[in-house]
C-alpha cells in the first residue's frame, strides 16, 4: 500500500518549516513516494520550486496551502500557567487543489485576505471568503494548527463535530477529509480518537498525514532554532514552544502503514485523494495582456505598422540605403518570428510604457539583449542600432528556446521610475500587475547572528562574530564562519559552541522573509491574482507576487524590469538644466561624436561618469585608448568577471596596443572575432562561434550558452558539448583550437556581457562623458542632486569638479535651495573659471537639516531675504536649535550680516535657537542689536573640520594642500607629480582614501584610491600585505603608501610594500568601500 | 584653605604601586570583556609612544614593547584606602572626588587644611610633604592648594607637581588650563569646541549674562569654576558605620554544644542591636563566623552561616531564634574557639495594615515557622512548587512563598483537555520489563509481578539537543494486573541507559 504525504510545510512557511521545498521532494523521491503535497502557511511561496524539482524527479507535486481563517477561532496555545506564551493566532485550514479552478480560487482567496491586511505578512480569511472560493478545493481537518484540534479543545467532542460539520457545509462532504497524525504524542492521540469518532458518525473519510515540517528527523534541530527565532527567545528559555520530539519528518509507506496499522483506510485514502488532485502547475493559465488595437487590425498588423514607421524614422535620416534595406529585411524576419511565437502583445505593451515615459518627459532606454532587436529599436524601446552594429538577434529571441524574451527598461531612479510603475498599475489594475518578490534568505552574517542569539551568546560576542564575517566580495578560504566564531573570542572546543556553529551553517539559505525585487514587474491578462497570490510589500502602495524572479521565469511568466539608474536621473535633470541655463538644446538621441570627449576618456578623466569611473575601468581606459564609439562598447564590457576570468581582457588590451599579434583560433572565426581583434568578449560572439564553427542554429547556440552558464543540467550540457565538438571536428578544427573555443564559451557564458547590453550602457557612458565635457556645472549639479549613485562620494565629485575649473559655492541660507542649483558667475569671475556657471550647494548637503526645514528656508527667503540669524529663526519656526548651530558651523549663516564669521553666527544661533516662549516670540531682544561677539574666528583647520563634519565635503582648498610641505619633507609626492615618474621607481603617496575594493576576481588583491589636492592615485596591495595591515587598510582614513611605481601604457599604479597611517587632524572624510 | 591630592591615571598607578620594577616600562591597563578590551589607563612611557585610553587591544598589540595588564578593582580599592589613610594623617577633614581627566579615570582627595599651619607649615610646605608621603605609598601625585575648593581640584588635575594658588589669584592661575579640568558634559564640550573656547581663561572671559542666556545655569557654573570662584559645601568622608558592625568573642575553652553558644550569640546580638537601634536602623543580615578547634592546615577552619531575615528587624528574640534554627539545621563540625558576629543594617520595616483586609499571618512568626520547617525537611523542600516550562518530567523548582502572579486577562484560556489525576513517583522507580516486539507485556515493581493487560504508546519526548543535558524518553500508559488488583500506570524507557522506570500511577 503506497502512502502519499499530503500535509507538509517547507521553509517557505517562514520559520515554521526547516527544509527547502526541493529537499522535501527529493526525500519523497528517495522514499519512492509517487506524489506529495506542499501546504505552506498562507501562500504558495515554495510551490514553483517544489513543482520544478518534482518534475525532474518524476514525482507528482500537489498544490495547496494552509489558510488562516480569522472567525474559526484561535489555534491551540500553551496553557496559561506556562511561562512562554504566544500571541493568539487563527486556526489554519489545510486545503488542497484538485483542478485549475481550485488553483485559481486558492490564489484569489489568499490574495483577497493578504491585500485586506494592513501590513505585510499578515492577514486571515473570513468564512465568507472561504465560502466564495471553495470550488476545486479539498479541505483537511488539520493537525494541531487546524480547526478540529482547536474546536476539540474549546468544546470537546461535540464542538469538534460541529466544526467538521461546518467544513462539510462549506466544501461538501466529498471534499472534507478527517486528518489523523501520529507523532507519539499523548494529547494528539486523544484528538485522533475524537476525530475518528467524528469521521465515523459523519461518514467522512479518514486521511493519515504526518504534518511534515522537515525532510529528515535530523532537521528538527533547525526547526527548533527557527521556532526560537520566531518567538524571540533562546533555546534554553523556549521550553514547550519547541518540538516535543523529532517525528515530523517524511516517512516511508512502510513506516506509515505500521503507524496506522489500525486504520489502513487512512493510508489508502492518501492514494485516493492524490488521484483526485489532477492539477499540476504546468499550465497556470497565464496570458500576457492583449494590447487594444483599433478596429480592423490585429496586434500583429498593428505592431508591423508601428515597426515600419519606426524603421523609416530611425534609418531614413541616416541616408544609407543599404543599411535601410538591411534593417527592413531584419525587421521583417523578426516580425515573422514574433508573429509565430504570439509575442506581438508583449512588444506593444512595452512600447506603450515607453511611449508613456516619452510623453511625460521620463528618460527611458531598454537594456540587455533587447537591444539586439531592430523591432525594439524601431519602437524606441532601445537606442542602439542593431543592424548598423551588426548585433545578433538570436541572443534575444529564438524559435527553439521556448522561453519568453526579457526586456529590461532603465529609468531615472526616484520619482520618475515610480511614475512609470504606477502607470502600469493603473493601466492593468491592482490585480493585473505586481512586482516580483525577492526571497531573503539567511546568509553568513545573519545566520551567525540569529543562531548566536538563540544559543544565548551575549550581544557583544554576537556583534564580534557577525562583524568578522568578511564584508568584501572576495572570500578567502579562511573566511569561514568557523574563523569568525574564533575571532569572536568563543571557545570552539565547547560542545555547545560547536553546535551553535553547526546550526549557523545549516541555517544558511533558509528563507527568512519576502522582500521586493528591485524592478521586476509581472503583468497578466485578466487577473494576475488567479495565477499567483499577491500580497503587500513593506513599501506603501506596492503589491508583490509570492514568487521571485527565477520562479516567475520557471513558470513561464513574462516580467518587465523597470530598473532605476541614478545616471538616468542625473541625465534627466540635465535635460532641464542645460536649456534653461546654457540656452542650448540637448537631445541624447543626437549627441555628436566629439573628439574632445574621447580625449577625456583616453586620459581616464572619468570621475562621475557612468560605468567607466572605477579604478579598474580607469586603468583599462588608458590602455585601450578609445577612439570611436565601438571602443567604448568594448570598454564597458571588458572589466567584467567573464573576460577577466576567461583571461581575455589582457590579450585584447595588448593587441589593441600592438604588443601582441592578432590571431584567430580558426580562419572561419575571422568575421566573428575581427571587431574584437580575435579575442571573444561578448556573448553574441560565442553564439556566432557555435553557429559558424559547429553549424548550430541560432537557438541551439543560445541554448548552449545558457546551459554552460547556468550549469543547470549536466546531461543537457554534455549533449550540447558533444555536438559542438562533433561540429568542430567536422569543420576540421584541430583539437587545441577546439579546447580554446570550448573554454572561451564556458567562461563567458554566465558572466560576459551581451554586446547589445554593452552598447546600451556605452551610450549612457558616452552621454555622461559628453555632459561632463560640455556642461560640467549642470552635470555635477545633477550628480550631486541624485546621490547616492556611482562609485565616489560627493566630496570626491566636488574636488574633481574644482580641479576641472568649476566654481562651487558653499551652502548659504540666503542663496541655497534644498537641492543644488546653478548660478551664473559675474563677469569678473567668469574668466577665471572654465564653466560660466557655478554650482551652489543645496541645503540637503547640511547634515541633520530636515527637508521640510530646508524647503521652508527657501520659501521664506523668496519673500524677502533674511536680515539676521534671529530673523531666520523667527521666520522659519521649524528650525531646531541644533539645525541652526549646524548651519552656523558650516558657514551657511555668514551672509546674514556684515563681516559675520562662523563663530559670530554660532554665538547668535545659540541664543536665537532657544525657545523664548509664545509671549516674546515676535519681540526683538536687546541681544539682537548687539553685533560684537566674544568668540574668535575659526582657524583654517577648524573650518575644514567643521565643513567635513557638517556637510561631508569642503568647497575650500583640499585638506591635503595644507600639509603639502610636511608631506614633501616626508618624501610623499602628489598624484600629478606621480605621473611624471618612470616605471619601477620607488615612491610614496599620501592622502585620504576615496575607495577600497577587493573584487571577487582579484584573488585577494586589494585596490585603494587615494586623493590629494592634485588628483587621485591608485595603489595595489598584495594579499599578504593586506593581512598584515587589515585594520588600517579597511578603516584608515588618511594613509601613506610606499611602493614601486607601475607605469604600463600610461596606466599608473603603485605596487605597495608598506602602508602607514597619516597623522592628520581627524576629519569625517568618507570612502566608498565595495564589499 | 584646601589641598587637593590628585592621582592621575589611577587604574595604572594602582596596578603598578606594588610592582616598581614595571614602572620603567610602557604599561597600559585594559578593561572590558575579552577580546574586546580597550585601554583604560596608561603610564607616562606608554603615553609618549602615542598610546591613549580608548584604544583597542589590537591597536596596543602593534607596539611590541608595551606591557598590557588587566584592570584590578581589588588593587584600586586597596590603593584608595591607603590614599585616604595618607590624606587623613594631614587633616581629619577629607572629601573624595571621582574624576575623569584626559579620558582616564583619576582619583582626587581634597583636604580642608585650615589650622594645620602649626603642624605642617605653610600650605606650600604641606603640599610638598603630602606629595612626598603619597610617593612613599608608591603613588605619583599632583598636589595643589587654594582657598577655593574647586580651584584646588582643577589645578591639581591640570598642573603636575606641587602648586599653590594665592587667594584672589585663582582665575589667573587656572587661565591656561584646558577645559577638560572642569569635567564637562559631552554636549558642553562640543559647544565649547565649536566656539573655539579651549581653556579656562577663554571661558572666564565670556560675558556672564550672555553665557547664561545661551547655556543656562550650567554655563554660569562652568564659568565660575573657570574663574576659581565656584563655592563648595564640604562633605567630609565619615567613618563607614556599616563596615564596623562586628562583635567578636574569644572562648576560654572549646565549646561543642549549641546551647551554651546561644547565650553568647544573644550577648553579641544585643550589643549589635543596641548600636543599630541608636541610629534607628534594623538588622537585615547576620553573619556568624565560628572559628573551629581544628588543625591549622584544615580547610574547614571556620564555620560561617549567613541569616537573612525576610524583613529588617529589631526584635532580638526573633533574630536569635532564626540564628538558633539555622545553627540547628547546619551545626558546626567541630568545637568552637571564637565567635564573630557581623550584621548589616537597613531601615526598619513598617507596614500599614488595612482595616478591611484579611489578617495574614505575622511576617515574623511566619518566618520562624518556615525556618523550623526548613530545618525539619531541608532547604529545597519548603516553599511553593513552580513548574518549569519544559517537557522534562522533573521540570519544577521550589520557590519562596510569594503572592500568586496576576492572571493575564488579555488571553482567554483555551483548555486543551482535563488531565486525570496522576501520582508521580519521585524519584522514578526502576522496574523490570518483559517485551514482546518492543511492547511491554509484563513488568515487575519491586518483587511484585504484573501483567500488562492494555497499553497505549509509545509516547516519545526528547529535548535539549543543544547541550549536554540532551535527553530522550519513550513512555507507555499501561493497565497492570496481578491476581488481586488492577491499576493504570505510566512507565518509561530511557534509550540512553536502557532502563525502565515507573513514572507514576493514575488515580
Amino acid at each position: 500500500m503506497q502512502y502519499v504525504e499530503l500535509h507538509a510545510r517547507s521553509a517557505f512557511s517562514f520559520l515554521e518549516g526547516a527544509s527547502l521545498p526541493e529537499a522535501l521532494i527529493a526525500r519523497a523521491a528517495e522514499l519512492q513516494m509517487p506524489a506529495m503535497a506542499l501546504l505552506d502557511r498562507n501562500g504558495l511561496y515554495g510551490a514553483p520550486r517544489f513543482h520544478m524539482t518534482a518534475k525532474k524527479l518524476r514525482v507528482r507535486a500537489h498544490v495547496g496551502a494552509e489558510i488562516a481563517v480569522a472567525d474559526a477561532g484561535q489555534r491551540l496555545r500553551p496553557p496559561n500557567h506556562l511561562l512562554n506564551q504566544v500571541l493568539p493566532e487563527p486556526v489554519r485550514f489545510p486545503v488542497l487543489v484538485t483542478s485549475r479552478i481550485g488553483y485559481q480560487n486558492l490564489c484569489r482567496l489568499i490574495t483577497r485576505y493578504k491585500l485586506r491586511a494592513r501590513t505585510k505578512a499578515e492577514g486571515a480569511a473570513l468564512f465568507s471568503d472561504v465560502e466564495s472560493h471553495h470550488e476545486g478545493l479539498v479541505c483537511l481537518t488539520g493537525g494541531d494548527e487546524g480547526p478540529l484540534a482547536a474546536a476539540l479543545a474549546r468544546g470537546g467532542a461535540e464542538g469538534g463535530r460541529k466544526e467538521v460539520e461546518r467544513l462539510v457545509s462549506i466544501f461538501g462532504p466529498e471534499n472534507v477529509y478527517v486528518e489523523i497524525q501520529r507523532h507519539f504524542d499523548r494529547e494528539e492521540e486523544w484528538r485522533n480518537r475524537a476525530a475518528i469518532d467524528i469521521a465515523r458518525s459523519l461518514k467522512l473519510p479518514l486521511l493519515a498525514t504526518n504534518g511534515v515540517n522537515y525532510a529528515t528527523a535530523y532537521e528538527r534541530e533547525v526547526l527548533d532554532v527557527l521556532t526560537a527565532i520566531r518567538h524571540k527567545t533562546t533555546l534554553d528559555e523556549a521550553g514547550r514552544l519547541l518540538a516535543i520530539n523529532s517525528a515530523r519528518h517524511l516517512r516511508s509507506s512502510r513506516e506509515m502503514a505500521q503507524l496506522f496499522y489500525d486504520h489502513p483506510d487512512a493510508i489508502e485514502n492518501t492514494n485516493v485523494l492524490s488521484s483526485r488532485l489532477e492539477f499540476a502547475m504546468d499550465d497556470l493559465g497565464y496570458e500576457f495582456p492583449r494590447y487594444p488595437v483599433p478596429d480592423g487590425q490585429t496586434m500583429d498588423s498593428f505592431l508591423r505598422k508601428r515597426t515600419e514607421e519606426g524603421v523609416r524614422s530611425r534609418y531614413l535620416p541616416k541616408k544609407d540605403p543599404a543599411l535601410f534595406a538591411r534593417a527592413q529585411k531584419q525587421a521583417g524576419r523578426e516580425l515573422r518570428l514574433i508573429e509565430q511565437l504570439g509575442l506581438a502583445g508583449y512588444f506593444l505593451i512595452v512600447w506603450d510604457v515607453v511611449e508613456f515615459c516619452r510623453n511625460n518627459g521620463i528618460l527611458v532606454q531598454g537594456r540587455g539583449s533587447a537591444a539586439n532587436s531592430v523591432v525594439c529599436y524601431a519602437l524606441g524601446i532601445t537606442a542602439v542600432d542593431p543592424v548598423g552594429m551588426n548585433l545578433l538577434f538570436e541572443r534575444f529571441l529564438s524559435e527553439e528556446r521556448g522561453e519568453w524574451p526579457d526586456i529590461d527598461l532603465d529609468l531615472p531612479s526616484g520619482d520618475k521610475r515610480e511614475q512609470a510603475i504606477q502607470y502600469v498599475y493603473r493601466r492593468y489594475g491592482e490585480l493585473g500587475a505586481a512586482m516580483c518578490a525577492n526571497v531573503i534568505t539567511y546568509r553568513g552574517k545573519s545566520a551567525a547572528r540569529e543562531t548566536g542569539k538563540v544559543f544565548g551568546l551575549d550581544k557583544d560576542t554576537i556583534n564580534q562574530i557577525a562583524g568578522n564575517v568578511s564584508r568584501f566580495e572576495f572570500k578567502k578560504p579562511t573566511d569561514t564562519l568557523e574563523n569568525s566564531f574564533r575571532a569572536g573570542g568563543v571557545n570552539l572546543q565547547h560542545p555547545r559552541i560547536r553546535k551553535c556553529l553547526e546550526l549557523a551553517y545549516r541555517l544558511q539559505d533558509i528563507p527568512r522573509h519576502l522582500g521586493q525585487h528591485s524592478g521586476g514587474m509581472v503583468i497578466c491578462k485578466g487577473q494576475l491574482d488567479s495565477v499567483v497570490p499577491l500580497e503587500h510589500a513593506s513599501m506603501p502602495g506596492r503589491v508583490v507576487v509570492q514568487w521571485d524572479k527565477e520562479d516567475i521565469s520557471d513558470m513561464k511568466m513574462i516580467k518587465v524590469d523597470f530598473l532605476g539608474l541614478g545616471m538616468m536621473a542625473a541625465m534627466s535633470d540635465c535635460l532641464e538644466l542645460v536649456p534653461r541655463h546654457y540656452g542650448e538644446s540637448l537631445d541624447y538621441g543626437q549627441l555628436p561624436q566629439d573628439e574632445a570627449v574621447y580625449r577625456m576618456l583616453q586620459a581616464a578623466d572619468t570621475i562621475g561618469l557612468f560605468q567607466v569611473e572605477s579604478p579598474a575601468q580607469m586603468s583599462a581606459l588608458v590602455r585601450n585608448f578609445p577612439e570611436v564609439f565601438y571602443d567604448l562598447v568594448v570598454q564597458v564590457a571588458i572589466i567584467r568577471p567573464g573576460p577577466i576570468v576567461g583571461k581575455m581582457a589582457n590579450p585584447y588590451m595588448l593587441r589593441r596596443r600592438g604588443k601582441q599579434k592578432v590571431t584567430y583560433p580558426h580562419p572561419l572565426l575571422i568575421p566573428v572575432l575581427e571587431r574584437t581583434l580575435g579575442v571573444p568578449l561578448f556573448q553574441e560572439q560565442l553564439i556566432r562561434i557555435a553557429m559558424v564553427i559547429a553549424d548550430f542554429s541560432g537557438g541551439e547556440a543560445e541554448e548552449l550558452r545558457r546551459a554552460m552558464g547556468m550549469r543547470r543540467s549536466k546531461d543537457k550540457m554534455q549533449q550540447l558539448e558533444t555536438k559542438l565538438t562533433a561540429g568542430m571536428t567536422r569543420k576540421g578544427v584541430d583539437p587545441a583550437a577546439q579546447k580554446v573555443i570550448t573554454q572561451a564559451i564556458s567562461s563567458f557564458a554566465l558572466y560576459g556581457f551581451p554586446e547589445s547590453h554593452a552598447a546600451s550602457f556605452a551610450l549612457l557612458a558616452y552621454a555622461s562623458a559628453y555632459l561632463k565635457h560640455r556642461y560640467l556645472a549642470a552635470f555635477l549639479c545633477a550628480l550631486l542632486n541624485n546621490q547616492p549613485m556611482g562609485f565616489y562620494h560627493p566630496a570626491t565629485l566636488v574636488k574633481d569638479g574644482q580641479r576641472h575649473g568649476l566654481k562651487i559655492r558653499h551652502i548659504d541660507v540666503q542663496h541655497s535651495d534644498w537641492k543644488c542649483t546653478l548660478e551664473r558667475l559675474p563677469e569678473n569671475e567668469a574668466s577665471r573659471f572654465k564653466d560660466r556657471f557655478a554650482v551652489h550647494l543645496g541645503l540637503a548637503y547640511a547634515r541633520g537639516i530636515r527637508r521640510e526645514v530646508g524647503e521652508a528656508i527657501a520659501r521664506a527667503r523668496s519673500v524677502t531675504p533674511f536680515t539676521s540669524v534671529y530673523d531666520l529663526a523667527r521666520r522659519v519656526p521649524q528650525l531646531r536649535r541644533q539645525e541652526l548651530v549646524t548651519l552656523a558651523q558650516i558657514g551657511a549663516l555668514n551672509s546674514l550680516g556684515e563681516d559675520i564669521h562662523r563663530r559670530d553666527a554660532l554665538w547668535q544661533a545659540e541664543y536665537a535657537g532657544r525657545p523664548s516662549g509664545d509671549l516674546f516670540k515676535d519681540i526683538p531682544e536687546e541681544q539682537e542689536h548687539w553685533k560684537s561677539t566674544p568668540l574668535f574666528q575659526m582657524s583654517t583647520e577648524e573650518r575644514l573640520a567643521a565643513d567635513y563634519q557638517g556637510t561631508g565635503l569642503t568647497v575650500g582648498p583640499h585638506p591635503m594642500s595644507y600639509h603639502r610641505n610636511r608631506l614633501a619633507n616626508m618624501g610623499a609626492i602628489s598624484a600629478s607629480a606621480l605621473k611624471r615618474l618612470p616605471n619601477g621607481q620607488r615612491a610614496r603617496i599620501a592622502g585620504f582614501v576615496i575607495s577600497r575594493q577587493m573584487p571577487g576576481t582579484a584573488k585577494g588583491f586589494f585596490f585603494l584610491s587615494i586623493e590629494d589636492e592634485t588628483g587621485v592615485s591608485r595603489a595595489i596591495v598584495e594579499p599578504d600585505l593586506f593581512d598584515k595591515h587589515r585594520a588600517l587598510l579597511s578603516h584608515g582614513r588618511f594613509l601613506q603608501v610606499e611602493g614601486w611605481l607601475q607605469n604600463i601604457d600610461n596606466d599608473m599604479s603603485l605596487k605597495a610594500f608598506d602602508v602607514m597611517p597619516l597623522a592628520i587632524h581627524d576629519m569625517e572624510v568618507r570612502s566608498h568601500d565595495f564589499h | 584653605m584646601y589641598a587637593c591630592l590628585y592621582i592621575p591615571s589611577f587604574p595604572a598607578q594602582a596596578v603598578l604601586r606594588l610592582q616598581p620594577e614595571l614602572r620603567r616600562r610602557p604599561v597600559v591597563v585594559l578593561d572590558g570583556e575579552a577580546p574586546r578590551e580597550t585601554v583604560l589607563s596608561t603610564n607616562t612611557l606608554a603615553r609618549r609612544l602615542g598610546l591613549a585610553s580608548g584604544m583597542t587591544r589590537l591597536q596596543t598589540e602593534s607596539f611590541p614593547q608595551v606591557l598590557s595588564l588587566r584592570r584590578s578593582q581589588a588593587q584600586e580599592s586597596v590603593t584608595k584606602a591607603a590614599l585616604l589613610e595618607c590624606a587623613s594623617s594631614f587633616s581629619p577633614l577629607v572629601e573624595s572626588v571621582q574624576t575623569v581627566f584626559s579620558n582616564e579615570p583619576g582619583q582626587a582627595l581634597i583636604l580642608d587644611i585650615r589650622g594645620t599651619e602649626g603642624l605642617f607649615g605653610s600650605p606650600q610646605a604641606l603640599a610638598v610633604k603630602l606629595r612626598q608621603r603619597a610617593g612613599a605609598y608608591g603613588l605619583l601625585a599632583h598636589v595643589a592648594t587654594s582657598a577655593n575648593f574647586h580651584a584646588a581640584a582643577c589645578a591639581a588635575r591640570g598642573m603636575s607637581g606641587v602648586n599653590s594658588i594665592r587667594a584672589g589669584n585663582e582665575a589667573a592661575a587656572l587661565a591656561s588650563l584646558p577645559l577638560d579640568v572642569l569635567d564637562l558634559s559631552p554636549e558642553m564640550a562640543d559647544t565649547f569646541r565649536l566656539w573655539g573656547i579651549r581653556n579656562c581663561g577663554m571661558l572666564a572671559k565670556l560675558p556672564e549674562r550672555d553665557l547664561v542666556a545661551r547655556l543656562g545655569f550650567e554655563g554660569q557654573q562652568l564659568r565660575t569654576l573657570a574663574c576659581g570662584e565656584h563655592p563648595h559645601h564640604f562633605v567630609p568622608i565619615e567613618p563607614d558605620f556599616g563596615s564596623h558592625l562586628i562583635e567578636t568573642i574569644e572562648l576560654e575553652h572549646p565549646v561543642e554544644f549549641l546551647e551554651p553558644l546561644l547565650f553568647l550569640f544573644s550577648r553579641l546580638l544585643d550589643q549589635l542591636l543596641l548600636r543599630v537601634q541608636t541610629r534607628s536602623l534594623a538588622i537585615a543580615l547576620i553573619e556568624v563566623k565560628l572559628r573551629l578547634d581544628v588543625p591549622a592546615d584544615d580547610a574547614q577552619l571556620c564555620h560561617t552561616r549567613t541569616i537573612r531575615p525576610a524583613l529588617p528587624s529589631q526584635d532580638a528574640r526573633r533574630l536569635l531564634k532564626l540564628v538558633q534554627l539555622d545553627m540547628e539545621a547546619h551545626p558546626s563540625q567541630a568545637a568552637v574557639l571564637a565567635i564573630e558576629m557581623r550584621v548589616e543594617v537597613a531601615k526598619p520595616h513598617t507596614a500599614q495594615h488595612g482595616l478591611f483586609l484579611p489578617q495574614g499571618p505575622e511576617p515574623d512568626g511566619l518566618e520562624v515557622t518556615l525556618a523550623r520547617l526548613k530545618r525539619l525537611l531541608g532547604e529545597d523542600r519548603v516553599g511553593a512548587a513552580q513548574l518549569l516550562d519544559t517537557r522534562r518530567d522533573d521540570g519544577f523548582v521550589m520557590r519562596s512563598f510569594a503572592p500568586p502572579p496576576q492572571q493575564n486577562q488579555l488571553l482567554p484560556e483555551v483548555v486543551a483537555n482535563l488531565p486525570a489525576a496522576f501520582r508521580v513517583c519521585r524519584p522514578p522507580m526502576a522496574i523490570g520489563t518483559t517485551l514482546r516486539g518492543n511492547q511491554p507485556v509484563a513488568i515487575s515493581i519491586g518483587r511484585e509481578p504484573f501483567t500488562v493487560i492494555m497499553r497505549a504508546g509509545p509516547w516519545r519526548r526528547s529535548g535539549e539537543w543543544w547541550s549536554q543535558a540532551n535527553w530522550c524518553r519513550e513512555e507507555w500508559d499501561v493497565l497492570l494486573s496481578d491476581q488481586a488488583t488492577q491499576k493504570i500506570c505510566r512507565i518509561a524507557h530511557d534509550p540512553s541507559s536502557h532502563c525502565w522506570y515507573l513514572v507514576g500511577t493514575y488515580d
